[in-house]
């Protein structure tokens, strides 16, 4: 429970408690204190604050969850989980960062004041954070700002009854009103920033009765504002998700494009299709080669002394690949796509610019979906899963295109309706993918083992965990193969196929 | 999570001594300490200061499908917990009995609030009876403070014998504790036994230690240069490092 006050002085706070029992009050030196988060503020959504201040030599990072607070002092402050030593906020932060760089959101310098509530027994029963705090952005050399006082009651486990008639009474006094934002919320919001901001996920609102052509273009339009987000940290390499989302957007925007062809202007889409083309080629080989890395980082345990020649050599590919990749997103080419890309978006759709580009779009898309599903069915019966590898491949990118047409339009059609086929698609989407993976790295293992040869750096036992890992990869294909069918049947079980029709 | 119990069939050898300042020192550490206060005398729940009750007593308490998390109570310090002690825990053998597989109880109510901690820390009543059966079941080691006098070894004894029954014994650390090295009975004793299984680190005997009684406060928190303070923070390490846990 947050309360904000006009005049925060703690004396105010005391004598308001002063009727209830005895208190006592902790001072502490002031300190500085940076926040963190991702770039998608995965803590932030998970009501967590990752919060890291300089003792001596050492960073105290700080994670503030809802169930509790976990401390540990580190040698350097955290970039990414997988760099923290085993420990408690080694195991919290880890699942939710997964592979997400953290980056400071804002700074704060802290005087710590802290009430304790006591019980006739000189227990503390409840805490009220009476901090004296100024905030500032994470970029340096920028002046400080007072936050405006406030008191943060912080009830204690199995004292809730206590902590409660102190919020009550707190409320009542004049000039204080109850808050319910956080302290990261807070902070950001005196310096005009926002907690939040970015999702991977895609949502847009489109009304079900908005033209086609106008529609599809909002789709664009949010698809486009992803690209660019994610544009510098792709070229800067800050983690592999920023190019993951980047190559998503643009792989959605191809397939927007291509999907609802009859809703847009023909011919003032066809070099876009070039170009997205273009896109979508230059940034694959990067990808491929960090999901190559990432999997082996997982594998450090597991691999031990053998790992390091083989990890190094894909990663000296993966930031050989980077830079060329970086280079091209400065290129004239790349400049001018986007500059002529975000005209077409913004220019207002012409009447009758394209067949279909009046229709309402809950009617154009839902015929969409529905032919796009059919395919899928009749490509799926007739293939052989122990054998058909490339038939897989295009039943996946198919897959692929019948997700996005349900996810872009989600929003015009009732959740109970969209939610079950998305479901199974992505159920069916997983194992496909997975499968794609397994085949990807199988091919470039073999090639890896020879380049290790020539260069003379492995040792023995590397070629045979080589050996070991693609016989697990082969058996592991196997198990996806056999999974295949029984997610198939179920994307083509009659449930979904009324809920498509 | 880690489960240790802090026992010893012998009384007044420094068990609820050491499981609060014990847990004081794993809280202080970053890891989320629970002291479950077993004992019907209550000691551990007095020094931290929680009123000694439990919903529905130690019969409720027993309850695996309401979980454990229910009784807890915050202590004065970040990240450490307490289930308080209540004085229907004198009965807890006759309510265990009472029970479908006793001896497992403890262990899966522990399992109810696994996700909660990293450390828990039983203070256990001084007997070998059925509730003393299920903490064996349930804890990865046992803490045995010894003082160094001829009736405390030989109850450690007792225990290893009793332990030795078992198809899975808890690993078990000894250590000496209230160490007057003054007295020719102490030092001989220490030097006869320190090899067999003890931690390196030893508690002196210290009239500051007694205080807890009427600081109700661990000792970390009034007396954080006292030596014994010091021996309580090396012990814990010395735990840490042969469980392999890193703080």
């Amino acid at each position: 429970m947050n309360f904000v006050v006009a005049e925060g002085s703690l004396d105010a706070l005391l004598s308001a408690l002063s009727d209830g029992g005895s208190t006592r009050v902790d001072r502490e030196p002031c300190r500085t204190e940076t926040f963190y988060d991702s770039f998608d503020w995965r803590l932030y959504r998970k009501n967590t604050q990752l919060v890291c201040r300089r003792r001596r030599r050492a960073v105290v990072a700080s994670l503030i969850t809802p169930q509790g607070r976990l401390e540990a002092e580190l040698n350097f402050a955290p970039v990414f989980a997988r760099d923290l030593p085993p420990s408690p906020l080694f195991d919290a932060l880890g699942p939710i960062l997964s592979v997400r760089r953290l980056m400071p959101v804002a700074r704060a310098r802290r005087r710590p004041r802290t009430v304790h509530v006591l019980n006739e027994d000189g227990k503390t029963v409840a805490r009220i954070q009476a901090d004296r705090l100024e905030v500032a952005p994470p970029e340096r050399r920028v002046k400080w700002t007072t936050v405006k006082p406030s008191w943060v009651l912080r009830p204690l486990r199995g004292y809730d009854a206590e902590a409660e008639a102190i919020g009550e009474r707190l409320a009542r006094l004049p000039d204080v009103r109850r808050d319910s934002r956080s302290e990261l919320d807070r902070l950001l919001g005196e310096i005009g920033r926002e907690a939040g901001g970015y999702s991977s996920g895609f949502r847009v609102a489109l009304e079900r009765q908005l033209p086609a052509g106008a529609a599809v273009r909002r789709v664009l339009a949010t698809l486009f504002e992803t690209m660019r987000v994610n544009e510098a940290g792709t070229i800067a390499d800050l983690d592999p998700e920023f190019l993951h989302d980047f190559r998503v957007a643009v792989r959605r925007t191809r397939s927007c494009i291509g999907q609802m062809r009859a809703t847009l202007p023909e011919d003032r889409l066809k070099p876009f299709r070039e170009d997205f083309a273009w896109l979508g080629s230059i940034t694959g080989p990067t990808r491929d080669l960090d999901v190559f890395v990432l999997d082996l980082l997982d594998r450090r345990t597991e691999l031990a002394a053998v790992w390091e020649p083989l990890v190094r050599l894909v990663q000296r590919d993966q930031r050989r690949e980077q830079r060329k990749m970086a280079a091209r997103l400065r290129t004239e080419r790349y400049r001018g796509l986007l500059a002529r890309w975000s005209a077409f978006l913004a220019a207002d759709p012409v009447v009758g610019e394209a067949a279909e580009s009046d229709r309402p779009i809950v009617e154009a898309a839902a015929e969409r979906i529905a032919r796009k599903y059919a395919r899928m069915l009749t490509r799926g019966a007739k293939l052989d899963a122990w054998r058909a590898t490339d038939a897989l491949h295009r039943l996946r990118i198919e897959g692929k295109k019948l997700r996005y047409l349900l996810e872009f339009f989600r929003g015009v059609f009732p959740a109970e309706t969209v939610g079950p086929p998305i479901a199974a698609l992505k159920r069916l989407q997983d194992n496909l993918g997975e499968l794609n993976d397994l085949r990807v790295q199988q091919a470039a293992l073999p090639q890896l083992a020879r380049r290790l040869e020539t260069d003379g750096r492995a040792s023995a036992d590397t070629f045979v965990f080589i050996g070991r890992l693609l016989e697990r990869l082969a058996g592991r294909e196997r198990l996806v193969r056999r999974e295949f069918s029984g997610n198939f049947k179920l994307f083509a079980s009659d449930d979904i196929a009324r809920l498509i029709r | 999570m880690k489960v240790f119990a802090l026992y010893n069939l012998k009384g007044g050898v420094g068990k609820t001594a050491s499981a609060v300042n014990l847990g004081w020192f794993s809280a202080a550490g970053g890891f989320r300490t629970l002291i479950w206060d077993l004992d019907p005398q209550g000691a551990a729940t007095f020094y931290y200061r929680v009123r000694p009750e439990l919903r529905g007593g130690s019969k409720g308490l027993l309850r695996r499908k309401r979980g454990l998390a229910r009784h807890v109570r915050a202590t004065d310090y970040e990240r450490l917990d307490l289930i308080p002690a209540d004085p229907s825990n004198r009965h807890l053998d006759l309510f265990l009995a009472r029970k479908r597989r006793p001896l497992a109880r403890l262990r899966r109510l522990l399992a109810t609030i696994r996700k909660d901690y990293d450390v828990v820390l039983l203070d256990c009543a001084p007997a070998i009876s059925l509730t003393s059966e299920a903490i064996f079941d349930a804890v990865d080691a046992l803490i045995v403070p010894t003082i160094p006098t001829p009736l405390s070894l030989r109850a450690l004894d007792q225990v290893r014998e009793h332990l030795r029954e078992l198809k899975q014994p808890p690993t078990v650390y000894p250590f000496f504790c209230m160490v007057d090295m003054r007295r020719t009975l102490h030092r001989d004793l220490i030097l006869a036994h320190q090899n067999e299984g003890f931690l390196a680190s030893r508690v002196p005997y210290s009239s500051r230690v007694e205080q807890m009684g009427t600081r109700r406060e661990p000792l970390p928190a009034y007396a954080p240069n006292l030596a014994a303070t010091q021996v309580y923070a090396e012990l814990w390490a010395e735990i840490l490092e042969r469980e392999g846990l890193m703080p």
